[in-house]
Order: C-alpha cells, then sequence, then structure tokens
C-alpha cells in the first residue's frame, strides 16, 4: 500500500495553484470605493463649488420667467406639448404636484444646499462667505415671490410644513445680505474666478455693489424705502451708464453647460413666447423699449396668431433673448434707477422719482414726463418698470405689492365652456413640501 | 474579515494534503449499457458499486469495465438519463454483463446541479427545479435564449418588451419581488455567472423619450444574455426561487438560471449540420380607421386661403394608403446555420459549435445578425484530475429602427402612423424625394434613413478543474475550481441625418443627430470549492461543501451626442456640437458558503446551507451578509406509500434567504457636474444616496410533492410557495426645501408573494410507431404590500391621468390605477396575470417528429397607450364604433385605455420527417448517418382581445412594477421556417 496523491503532475499543479491562488489573493480589489461617476464635497474645492451655484442659478430660470410673465400678462407661452401655460396658468387652479410649481422652488433650494455647502467648507474665506450668503438669499427671494403670503421654508432639514411667514423670510434675506455685504466688506480678493456674467463685480468691492442693489430691491418690496436708498447709494447705479450694467446669468454650449431656454427664432413659423397684446396697445409711440423687445409680426401673412383652440392670441415673439448663448439679467442698472425713484415715491418725494424716470425714459427716447404728484407718480413708475423691465420677472411682483393685480387685463371671461380667466395672487404651497400632499 | 477569509482558504488548502487511497486486486466487472426499447448502446450511462463511491461511466459503445477491490460480489447501480435505475448483482463468476434500462418519463436519476460544487438526483430535490432539456430548448430557431424559454419551466414568466431585432425580454421567475431592484435572474453558465446588463442604445436621444414627463430610459435595449447560441445548450435548469437559490446568496432573489453548455462524447467525431430558412413577418396588425371622403373633410377642411385642397379631395385622389402594410409589412428573410462537431477520446473530449443567423426584419433595413463559435474540451489530466474549458466567441449585430414612445415630432414609427391620415400621400415622388407629413415626420422616410444599429463582440471563457483529493469506498473529496471571464465591447449608432422630417424642422445647428455609444464591460468570478462525501455502513451519505467566490463586474459606458450633423457625414466630430457622457459601474463582491446535505438511503434527503456575501453595493462593504437555507424531502413511496397509485412520490418543503443587492450607485451622496461658460462646476444631486444600505433580503418557504403516476406514464409535481420580502429599497419624495428632491430609503417596507406551480407530465401514447409526450405547465402568483414606510404613492407611467401602478399597504405592488370620470384615483387592473399555462407536446408517428407549444395567459392587463395616441390621431380601428366613441368621450375615465392582456399563443411547431437508413446510405454512400427535413415556425398564432400589436408588451423594459405599458411598440414578429439537417 502506498499513500501517494501527489504524483509529478500533481505536485506541478498544485504548486501553480497555490502560486495562483496567492497571486489572487492579493491582487484582490477593495470593495469600498468611492462613487466612480461623481465626486462628493470631501474632493472639490472652492471654485467649483461657486460656479456650481452660478451654473445651477439657470437650472428651470425659465420657468419662472414665463410663469412670472404669463400671470402677469406681459406674456403668454403657447407651448403646443404643454397645455398648462394656457390653463394652469391663465385661469388655474395651479397645480401643487405640477412641475411648474415645483422645479423652480427645487432648483432655487439645491442652490441654497449648495451655498450651504460653501459656507461651510470656506469657513474662514469672507470673499467666498459673502458670495454664498448673497446667493442664498437671492434664491430665496425669488422663491418668496412666488409664494408669497403663503411663505418659504427657512429651515433646510426636510421637515415637512413648517412654513416661514412673508415677513420672517423678508428678515432673512435682508439679514443675509447684510451679513454677506459685512463679509465682502472685510474680504480682500477673491480665491475663485466668476463667470463673464459677474464682468465689473468680481471683485469682493465691486460684487458688493451687486449686494447692495438686491438688497435696495428686498428694502423697496419690504417697504423700507431709507434702506432701499443707503443701499443704492452703495449700489452700481449709475445716472448717465448704460442701462444694461449689472450681474447677468450667462450661457453656453460647452460641456456640461446650458444654453439660454428662452430663446427662440422670433422670425420662425412658429413661437412660443409672445408679448400679450396690451403690450402693444399700451406702449407709447416710439418707444424703443417695445421696439427692442418684441417683433412686429402682425402684418406678417404666414404667422398665425391664435393659439389652437384658446382664443389667445398675439403677433409679438418677444425678442429679449437674441440667441442661444445670449445672458438674461439678474439685476441692473435700469432697474435700480427705477427702484430708487420707487423709494423716493415711498417717501413722498415725487418730484426726485420724476428725476429718475426721466432718465429711463429719455433712454427710451420717449417724452419727459412733467407735474409728477404724489397722486400719478406711483401709476407713472409701474408704467416705466413695466417697459423697462419686460420679460425679466418684475410686472406680477410690483402690481401684486401695490395689491393691483385686478388691473391687469383678463381675456376670456363669460364663456359658457372655459372657466374665466383669473390672476393668479400667489403658487400654493409645493405638495412634497405639505404632509398628506 | 479579509484577514479571516485567507485564514479559512489557506485550512481549506491544507486540507488537500490530506488525502489517502489504497488499491487492492478484488472483482473485475466489465459489460454493456443498452436501452431496452431498442437496443442501442447508452454512452455516459452511470455505473456505480451500490453502498459506495466506485463507479464509473460507459463509453461511447456503452460498453464499461469496473474493478472492485476487496470484494467477491457486488451489486451495480446503473443510471442514465430519461431511464429507469436498475440494480444488478455481479459477482466473480459474472463474465460479461449486458445491462437494459427501460425508458421513465419522470425524470428521476438525472442530476441536478443545485450547489456550488455538489449536485443531486433530481428524485431527492427538496425544491422544484425546472428543467428543460437540448431537445425541448430550440424546436425552432431562437433569435435570442429567452424567446426559447416560453412555456417551458412553470413559474417562469417570459415576456418580450418589444418585438424588435434583438428583443428586450423580460424573465420572471416567481412574480414580484422588489420595487426598484433588478428583476432578472443571475444567469450562470459553465459555473460562470454571466453579465446580463441592458444597456441604453441612445436612441432616447432622438425620440426624446426620456425627457418631459419620465425620467426612465425607454429604449428597450436588449439584455445581453441574448448572445448566447441557444444550440450550444445541453440543458438549463431553473432555480425559481430563494429556498433553492440562498446558495447564489445576494443576488439570487430573482432566482438563477444555471445553463450548462454541450460536451464533446468519446469515440468516432460527430458532425451536425443543421439548415434552416425562412420568413419572419409581422404577427398581428393593430388596423386603421376606414376614412371615406367625408371624414377625411371633416378632418382636414378645405381652406382655399391656405391652398389646402381638403381630405375629401385628398381622399378621392389616392384613397385609403395601407400605411402598417408600407411600414411593418416586410418580409425578412431569415437563414440560420449551424454546425456541431462531437469527438474525443478516453481522455479529451470536445465539442464545437457554429452558428451563422441573419434574420431580417418586418420593417426594411432592420434585422438580428449572430455568428457565434464555441469550443469546449474536457480532458482527464489523470485519474484524479479533470480540466473543462470553455470559450464563446460572438458577434451579434441589430438594427432596430425607432419606434415605440417619443416627445420629439412623431420621430418614432408607431407614433407616426397614430398621427398620419392615411389619405394623406408620404409615398416619394419620382426623384425619390419623401413628401413631409402631418405628423412632423414621414415614417418611410425614417424607415430608409434612421439607423439605430447595435454590434456586440463578446468572449466569455471559463474553466472548471476538478481534482479528486481522495476516494475510497466510503469517502470522496473533491477540489473545484471554477473561474471564467466575461468580455463584451458593444457599440451604438445612431443616426439622425439632417434630411430627415423630424430633422429638418430643427433650428440649423441641431439639425441631424448621432449618438455613438461605447461599452466596454469585464466581469470575472473565480470559486474555489471543496467537496467531502463519507458514506456510512448503512448508506447515509453526508456531503459536505464550502468554498469561496470572487466576482467582480467593470462595465465602461462612453457615449457622444451631437448635433447639426454634417449632412452625408456620420462621425460625431463633423456637427456642430458635441456633448459626452461617461459612465461607470464598478461592482466587487466576495462570497463563502458552507453546505451539508444529508442522503438516509436515497429515502430521505437534508440539506442545510449559508451563504456569505459581501458587496461594494451596500453600505458597509465589509460585512457579510448570511443567507441560511435548510430544506428536507422524503421519498415516501420508498416506504409503501400510495403504493397501489404510484411508484414514487416524494414530500418535500423547503426554506431559504437570497438577496437583491442594491443599484451600486444608490450608496452614495454625490455631486453633478454644473458648469457655466468655461468654468468648472458642482451642484448636488437631487437623490440623496443611502449611506447604510444593504441588499434586500427574501425569505422563502417552498413546499410541494412529485410524484410518479400511471404505471411511470405520468408525472406530477406541484409547489406552493410564499416569499416575505423585507428590507425593500424605494425611492422617497423628499421635501425640496432640504436641497434633494429625493432619496433612497430603507425601512420597514415589506412586500409578500406567493403562488403555486403544477407541471403534468403525461406519455399517453408509447410504441415503436406512435409515441406521444405531453407536459403541462400551469402558473399563478400574487404580491401583496405588507408593509410601508411611506405614505402610497404612484409610480411608472407617465402620468396618473394615463395609468400607473400603486404601492399601497394590503394591495398587489402591481395594481393600475388612474383617474375616473370625475377625476379621483381609481383601480384600473392589476399587471400580474391570473394564472398561465402552458402545453408543450412531442409527437412521433414513424419518421414523422411534432412538437408544439401552446401558451396561455389568462388575465392580467396593460395600460394600451397606443389606444390614446391613435384616437387622438384620428387613426384607432374602432375610432367609429360606439366603444371607440365613447372611449374618445372619455367613458371610463383612464380605463378605457387599460386593457385585458389574456392571450393564447401558439408558440413553436416543429414538424420534421427522418429519412430511412437505406436512403441515407444510399444517397450518401454510408458517409451521412441521417438525414431530417421539416418546417419549424414560431410565434405562429395568436388569440387575443388586445387592441395593440401584443399583450407582451414593456416600454421602460424590465421594470418590477409598471412595466405593462404599450405606446406602440416594434410589432411582434412570426416566423417560419424550412429545415434540413443531416450528421456525419
Amino acid at each position: 500500500m502506498k499513500i501517494n496523491i501527489l504524483n509529478k503532475i500533481s505536485q506541478k499543479l498544485l504548486l501553480a495553484m497555490l502560486a495562483f491562488a496567492l497571486v489572487f489573493m492579493s491582487a484582490c480589489e477593495e470593495l469600498d470605493f468611492p462613487d466612480p461617476n461623481s465626486p462628493i464635497l470631501d474632493n472639490v474645492n472652492v471654485q467649483q463649488l461657486v460656479s456650481g451655484i452660478e451654473s445651477g442659478m439657470r437650472n428651470q430660470l425659465n420657468v419662472y420667467i414665463l410663469v412670472t410673465s404669463v400671470i402677469g400678462r406681459e406674456a403668454y407661452n403657447f407651448d403646443p406639448a404643454d397645455p398648462a401655460w394656457t390653463d394652469e396658468v391663465i385661469y388655474g387652479p395651479l397645480d401643487p404636484g405640477g412641475f411648474i410649481v415645483n422645479n423652480p422652488w427645487q432648483e432655487r433650494y439645491r442652490v441654497i444646499l449648495n451655498c450651504r455647502d460653501l459656507v461651510e467648507k470656506a469657513s474662514g474665506d469672507a470673499g467666498a462667505q459673502g458670495f454664498a450668503k448673497t446667493i442664498q438669499a437671492y434664491q430665496l427671494l425669488l422663491n418668496l415671490n412666488l409664494l408669497w403670503d403663503n411663505g418659504i421654508k427657512l429651515n433646510y432639514d426636510g421637515v415637512l410644513d413648517n412654513f416661514s411667514s412673508r415677513d420672517a423670510a423678508f428678515t432673512e434675506i435682508a439679514r443675509l445680505l447684510d451679513s454677506g455685504a459685512g463679509d465682502l466688506a472685510g474680504a480682500g480678493s477673491f480665491s475663485f474666478s466668476l463667470s463673464g456674467g459677474f464682468a465689473g463685480f468680481d471683485t469682493p468691492a465691486t460684487f458688493r455693489q451687486f449686494n447692495r442693489a438686491l438688497r435696495a430691491r428686498v428694502a423697496v418690496y419690504m417697504g423700507q424705502y431709507q434702506i432701499a436708498l443707503d443701499a443704492l447709494a452703495e449700489s452700481f447705479l449709475n445716472e448717465t451708464g448704460d442701462m444694461a450694467t449689472g450681474v447677468y446669468h450667462v450661457y453656453g454650449t460647452g460641456l456640461g453647460d446650458q444654453t439660454n431656454p428662452i430663446f427662440e427664432n422670433p422670425e420662425a413659423s412658429f413661437v412660443k413666447f409672445r408679448a400679450h397684446p396690451s403690450f402693444q396697445s399700451d406702449a407709447e409711440a416710439n418707444d424703443a423699449r417695445f421696439a427692442n423687445k418684441v417683433v412686429d409680426r402682425s402684418t406678417d401673412g404666414g404667422f398665425i396668431p391664435v393659439f389652437g383652440t384658446t382664443e389667445l392670441s398675439s403677433a409679438y415673439p418677444i425678442s429679449i433673448v437674441d440667441g442661444p448663448e445670449a445672458p438674461y439679467p439678474i439685476i441692473r442698472n435700469e432697474e435700480l434707477i427705477l427702484l430708487r425713484a420707487e423709494a423716493n415715491i415711498g417717501l413722498g418725494n415725487a418730484g426726485l422719482a420724476e428725476g429718475d424716470m426721466n432718465i429711463v425714459r429719455s433712454v427710451a427716447g420717449v417724452p419727459d414726463y412733467t407735474d409728477t404728484e404724489n397722486s400719478n407718480a406711483l401709476t407713472r413708475l409701474l408704467h416705466e418698470k413695466r417697459y423697462s423691465l419686460f420679460g425679466e420677472g418684475h410686472r406680477w411682483i410690483d402690481m401684486r405689492r401695490y395689491g393691483l393685480l385686478d388691473q391687469l387685463p383678463l381675456d376670456r371671461v363669460g364663456d359658457p365652456v372655459r372657466p374665466d380667466d383669473v390672476i393668479h395672487v400667489q403658487f400654493p404651497r409645493p405638495q412634497s413640501e405639505v404632509s398628506g400632499g | 474579515m479579509r484577514k479571516s477569509i485567507r485564514f479559512f482558504w489557506v485550512s481549506l488548502m491544507l486540507a488537500a494534503f490530506v488525502a489517502s487511497s489504497a488499491l487492492a486486486q478484488g472483482l473485475s466487472i466489465s459489460g454493456t449499457i443498452i436501452s431496452a426499447d431498442n437496443g442501442d448502446p447508452l454512452p455516459g450511462a452511470e455505473v456505480q458499486v451500490k453502498g459506495t463511491f466506485t463507479g464509473t461511466t460507459t463509453d461511447a459503445k456503452g460498453k464499461f469495465s469496473l474493478l472492485i477491490p476487496d470484494q467477491s460480489s457486488a451489486t451495480l447501480v446503473v443510471n442514465y438519463i430519461g431511464y429507469k435505475e436498475k440494480e444488478v448483482d455481479v459477482s466473480s463468476n459474472t463474465s460479461s454483463l449486458s445491462i437494459e434500462l427501460e425508458e421513465q418519463i419522470i425524470r428521476g436519476s438525472e442530476v441536478v446541479v443545485t450547489g456550488l460544487a455538489t449536485s443531486v438526483k433530481r428524485r431527492n430535490l427538496a425544491n422544484s427545479v425546472g428543467t428543460i432539456s437540448e431537445e425541448e430548448l430550440v424546436p425552432a430557431p431562437a433569435q435570442t435564449l429567452e424567446r426559447a424559454l416560453n412555456g417551458k419551466i412553470a413559474g417562469m414568466s417570459i415576456s418580450q418588451n418589444t418585438g424588435a431585432p434583438g428583443g428586450g425580454i423580460s424573465v420572471n421567475l416567481r412574480g414580484v419581488s422588489t420595487i426598484t431592484g433588478s428583476t432578472q435572474p443571475l444567469y450562470v453558465i459553465d459555473g460562470v455567472i454571466i453579465d446580463n446588463s441592458a444597456i441604453q442604445s441612445g436612441i432616447d436621444a432622438i425620440s426624446e423619450a426620456t425627457g418631459v414627463g419620465s425620467n426612465r430610459p425607454q429604449g428597450q435595449p436588449t439584455n445581453r444574455i441574448a448572445d448566447i447560441n441557444p444550440n450550444d445548450i445541453a440543458s438549463i435548469e431553473v432555480l425559481k426561487g430563494p429556498s433553492a437559490a440562498a446558495i447564489y446568496g445576494a443576488k439570487a432573489s430573482n432566482g438563477v438560471v444555471i445553463i450548462s453548455t454541450k460536451q464533446g462524447t468519446p469515440g468516432e467525431t460527430k458532425i451536425d449540420v443543421t439548415q434552416q430558412s425562412g420568413f419572419v413577418s409581422i404577427l398581428n396588425k393593430i388596423g386603421n380607421r376606414q376614412y371615406d371622403a367625408a371624414k377625411a373633410e371633416a378632418l382636414i377642411p378645405a381652406d382655399p386661403e391656405s391652398g389646402e385642397i381638403g381630405g375629401a379631395a385628398r381622399f378621392n385622389q389616392v384613397g385609403q394608403i395601407d400605411y402598417e402594410d408600407l411600414v411593418y409589412g416586410q418580409r425578412g428573410y431569415t437563414n440560420e446555420t449551424s454546425l456541431s462537431i462531437r469527438g474525443g477520446n478516453a481522455k479529451t473530449k470536445f465539442y464545437i459549435g457554429g452558428l451563422v443567423l441573419d434574420e431580417g426584419g418586418i420593417v426594411e433595413n432592420t434585422g438580428y445578425q449572430k455568428l457565434s463559435g464555441k469550443v469546449n474540451i474536457n480532458h482527464k489530466l489523470n485519474d484524479r484530475m479533470d480540466l473543462s474549458v470553455f470559450t464563446q466567441l460572438a458577434r451579434t449585430e441589430s438594427d432596430r429602427s425607432i419606434t415605440g414612445n417619443e416627445n420629439a415630432s412623431s420621430t418614432t414609427l408607431g407614433f407616426a402612423l397614430a398621427f398620419t391620415p392615411p389619405f394623406i400621400d408620404l409615398r416619394p415622388d419620382a426623384n425619390g424625394v419623401y413628401p413631409g407629413g402631418p405628423a412632423g415626420s414621414n415614417p418611410l422616410e425614417t424607415i430608409q434613413l434612421l439607423t439605430n444599429n447595435e454590434r456586440v463582440y463578446r468572449n466569455i471563457g471559463s474553466f472548471r478543474f476538478n481534482w479528486n483529493l481522495l476516494r475510497s469506498k466510503t469517502q470522496t473529496l473533491d477540489f473545484i475550481t471554477i473561474g471564467g471571464v466575461d468580455f463584451f465591447s458593444l457599440e451604438h449608432n445612431v443616426i439622425s441625418p439632417p434630411e430627415l422630417q423630424f430633422e429638418r424642422n430643427k433650428a440649423p445647428s441641431e439639425r441631424g443627430e448621432t449618438v455613438v455609444g461605447e461599452t466596454e464591460s469585464t466581469k470575472s468570478n473565480v470559486y474555489f470549492n471543496l467537496a467531502h462525501s463519507y458514506r456510512t455502513s448503512n448508506s447515509t451519505i453526508f456531503t459536505t461543501s464550502a468554498g469561496f467566490q470572487f466576482e467582480n463586474a467593470n462595465v465602461n459606458n462612453v457615449i457622444a451626442n451631437s448635433l447639426g450633423t454634417t449632412p452625408t457625414q456620420t462621425n460625431v466630430d463633423l456637427a456642430s456640437s458635441v456633448s459626452v457622457f461617461q459612465t461607470r459601474t464598478i461592482q466587487r463582491e466576495r462570497g463563502f458558503f458552507l453546505q451539508e446535505e444529508v442522503d438516509f438511503n436515497e429515502k430521505i434527503f437534508l440539506t442545510a446551507g449559508v451563504r456569505g456575501d459581501a458587496s461594494s453595493a451596500n453600505g458597509d462593504t465589509d460585512k457579510f451578509y448570511l443567507f441560511p437555507k435548510f430544506s428536507g424531502s422524503v421519498r415516501l413511496s420508498e416506504y409503501g406509500f400510495l403504493s397501489s397509485l404510484t411508484d414514487e412520490f416524494k414530500l418535500r418543503a423547503a426554506y431559504g434567504e437570497t438577496g437583491n443587492l442594491p443599484a451600486p450607485f444608490f450608496k452614495y451622496t454625490s455631486l453633478d457636474q454644473a458648469n457655466i461658460v468655461g468654468l468648472s462646476g458642482v451642484e448636488p444631486q437631487r437623490r440623496k444616496g443611502l449611506a447604510d444600505i444593504k441588499p434586500e433580503r427574501t425569505k422563502e418557504i417552498e413546499f410541494g410533492f412529485d410524484a410518479s403516476i400511471f404505471n411511470g406514464r405520468g408525472s406530477l409535481e406541484a409547489s406552493y410557495y410564499v416569499q416575505n420580502i423585507s428590507d425593500l429599497i424605494l425611492i422617497n419624495s423628499l421635501p425640496a426645501s432640504s436641497g434633494y428632491s429625493q432619496e433612497v430609503i430603507q425601512g420597514d417596507n415589506e412586500m409578500r408573494t406567493n403562488g403555486f406551480e403544477i407541471s403534468l407530465g403525461l406519455h399517453p401514447l408509447k410504441g415503436d410507431k406512435l409515441n406521444w409526450n405531453t407536459r403541462f405547465n400551469f402558473y399563478k402568483t400574487t404580491s401583496e404590500i405588507t408593509s410601508l414606510s411611506v405614505d402610497p404613492f404612484e409610480t411608472g407611467g407617465f402620468r396618473l391621468s394615463l395609468g400607473q401602478v400603486q404601492v399601497k399597504e394590503g394591495q398587489s405592488p402591481t395594481t393600475i390605477v388612474g383617474l375616473d370620470e370625475d377625476g379621483n384615483v381609481a383601480i384600473f387592473g392589476n399587471e400580474t396575470p391570473d394564472f398561465q399555462l402552458a402545453m408543450n407536446n412531442q409527437l412521433q408517428f414513424g419518421n414523422f417528429d411534432l412538437s408544439f407549444l401552446w401558451d396561455w395567459q389568462q388575465g392580467g392587463e396593460v395600460i394600451n397607450l397606443g389606444l390614446f395616441l391613435t384616437d387622438i390621431g384620428g387613426n384607432s380601428e374602432d375610432y367609429d364604433t360606439p366603444e371607440g366613441e365613447a372611449r374618445r368621450a372619455g367613458t371610463g375615465g383612464t380605463g378605457r385605455f387599460v386593457e385585458d392582456a389574456t392571450y393564447f399563443k401558439l408558440r413553436e411547431l416543429a414538424l420534421s420527417y427522418t429519412f430511412g437508413k437505406d436512403f441515407v446510405d444510399g444517397i450518401s454512400g454510408g458517409s451521412l448517418s441521417y438525414i431530417r427535413a421539416g418546417l419549424a415556425g414560431r410565434n405562429l398564432l395568436m388569440f387575443t382581445d388586445y387592441k395593440g400589436y401584443d399583450p407582451e408588451v414593456g416600454q421602460f423594459g424590465n421594470l418590477p412594477i409598471g412595466r405593462s405599458m404599450d405606446t406602440i411598440p416594434f410589432p411582434s414578429t412570426r416566423q417560419i421556417y424550412f429545415n434540413l439537417s443531416f450528421g456525419m
């Protein structure tokens, strides 16, 4: 009897297999590895967060612009793919679960999360702090503009309900802006680059002018007219400067970038975004602000003004964005001049307001106002804001602040089948934010 | 944990040395095993000395010889698949034996691979394990493997997502077991897990199907199991539920399909060649509303201002054009040539398989091609060592045009047809110029100009090394290493040239679009196993097995999408802009198992085992999640139970747990790239990950019985199972003010699935001239959400008014909901069928063989949004009927689109004639062993009330719930072949 299971072949094989097994074991790769497709917060830098914030501010901004323009009866959005723009937005009710209510809301808070992450990541960097707080305040303001008396969320913990009132929200927005301005005042230089949209506002000192401009807008919204004038004094308001000077969202066709979704070829056979007919009928003769912002196709036989069966009609495609890479304003000089006028009206200084309104009017090629009194100043100011800031998301918000929504035109009333048109006062709270939603 | 694994491994290797064997003189027996029916020798039959592990197998001529040490007499036990086991006493007086085996319908003695290192005879199995043999698998050519599985296993439900070449086919075992996880079974070929991923072609970029309204891909991609050549398969075993599949652990909740490919046979080299030629045609047309001049005019009134001549004038010019026939009416010609060469000697066996399949499509410029070569080699290094090497090289290609949902301008064929009035002439003019259609696209032009091509090169290679370390009368110890690499490289080319109508309508900078996708996937796995058997003096066998497994998968997908392409050019850089996307999927797993089987004299069979799995997809990657199993079976017939009714009766019960791994990206909370004019930026992803995610867990109890009835001429298998699925992973919506709109959650979410399966086999006619075998497979399953930590939610589909499924406690997760006429949420059906019943038949009469398979699905509902589309387009076939009018008026709310999915299909039919031996010898001079000719068909008949192309449909691919969504897919096809095969 012989104990030998290991003949020569076996021995060689066993050795080979042992060697193989050992090599295999040592080549064994770790099971714990980071996301192979995306970075996490730990391994990105301040620059990437700043640029991501800038980029994210553009997400769903088109929905914000379109919906404020349509509710404010500055425009229609004739979208064959989505009837919401000609029913829900015009005669309601607004769907708390729909994309119009949810998408802009969600994207503003996504930018805010990015800002909060930046505040945490760049704790010792005053410039980054100032940047993050300013943008965070601006994003909150956009959501507050939509929800208004329904309030917004000021805590970001994902708890349902728990909305803060409009007043509390304004207080927080103002606080963030002031705190940001303080950070910016103490910052020497930015540790990051900003996009071309901030050209001229890309140092802590000049970015602070942008911060103050926003603060002025918020102060006017809050009725803090003296604070508004003080903020404007520190902003980039320039009576003799270009009306377009300001801060913009910029667009590009590069990798991971976005093109301007508002852009449509106004000469195309079908255009979705068109001015409300009243924008034409209320325009003063020779107002460059009308002529430059829409294309008149009322005599173009190939262009159908009526949209489907809606009975809504407009022959004025909006041309404020002249290409897929054209910028879109956040705040600019023309608004600041009018904000100063508005603050002065609030303080009873109709004469000072007239001076500022005439700066804007003379650029637009329309005659100066005279005899501006406290009784007619506000009507005149709202007209100037309507034409100066057309398509920039202000009309609805301005009219609402003065309780004048009932002066906006209703197109379809008294049809036996279709509900009457209404002017929405504000957005409902998004379904995902409320219990039982 | 890794250290302890290494330690275990080293101890296993050491155990390999502790082995010995003894040899001495004894009994020398030789003989032949033949079939009692026709006297043919049975090669590969198993001969074993009763009560020991001593044994051998017969050679090509059915001969064996066996040396039995230290004994003067013994009992031989002879087994051969498909035949009754036989015992023969031998002694030193026995000189030469001829043992006759009788055929048996109940598959009792065949060996079923159930463990990772061990196998069990079917009659001892404690689970219902489905088996498909070589003969049953492909009586008619199957484009892809899954199509050949329909109706063949009770508990397995196969449903195609689209009829497009290459498919996109959902394989489901035992019902719903997840909400968000993977739904497809694990495929194991020759011991190695292979990649069955479904990779999107990028056609969604053209159809814009995943823009507005839906965030899930809709390209209905091919599952990569499609690259396998069904003709290479020797048998398929299906472990249907966790109680059987527990040994595969964290990836086995959807069951395991174990495929064994063909092996060589010792003896003279045999060559088999089969040529099948035929054609493919549309199975079922949905039809169109019949227009007349008045209806046409009502749709398109004449308008002198715009120059529109009006529908009536148009109708009078061209009448009703049958666009469905122009688009889907082609007969695609199909050729399949398959070759098999088998041979070898006592030491080395080989199998070579070759396939050339070229299947045309019912749409011009579509089709499917597969080239496959396979070589399997088995070599005995010596008495104790076997090495097997398996390789397959394949190239598959499909051209599938553009079908299904879309959000652009009727880019897909189905949408174009739905929105093109049939009296508008879209046919090319004399110069070959296609007029633009009112739908926004001209389908006839799209067919000619658009490319949607997928090309795969695949190499699957594996080896199995068996080392018998010890073999004595009472013990065996085997060391088994299995390893393999599955590699494929896949290229997608989607070309939508600028000349197409829907491209012409775009802005110049976006006119013409090309998507090129390149995917490389490597999946490797290695197993090291030890199996030990010990037989006590009273014939109780203890089998212990243990092993480790290492698995790595790496998929790298790069897609370039260009817009504004240069006319006539297809390179992605010849365009005005390009965007590039890359996705890597890395998955690494480590596992071990330990299993003990006890066989009490082939009467009672008990198994206990545990599998441990660690995976990179889990939050805690060091943790080994344990999946236990226990099972037992008792062959009551051995104790005389019901002996007057049945000669074989087994009761069985099994319990097991398995997992379903989370998607590999669910655990991460990462940042997205968000650039702005040249500056690289990041922003938070919308979905928050779950850092401590773990596998979903399914616990299953199965019990049933197997019986042989009618004197061995019938078999009955019945099983009941109940699965409790816990740790379900859900995507929950989160208040967006947190910065995230969704989060991955895994709270107290549970589901229960149960069902039963009955498989009845009969052999009603048996004789030399006439032989009839039939098998019925019945299957019914239901599921219920038993616990839900979040509010009920709707998912799948497009929106509530168009039908979704609702996940709600106490309700089936496949419940279809929508809005009733008053706008309230209401239930409209259930995706899960009431039952499925298949009948598979094999008949032989003289030289003729006939087989056919009927497949019946009763109930289940499909949301047929095809009706929604054709109603809008004015083209529904029943548009003017009361039913159509009611539907257009909105009667029934969402329910008007929810249709019964009951069908009755003749899946397969094959008739062949085997020429007589004299004839064959006469024409071939003895060089051919047989000639067979016949007819075969697949999907020949379908009976259904369903109004779409086929109630088997899934716009969103292989979803666990919300799959049954019809947005006019590529129509299903019928295949008919003439075949000729011969052997040398």
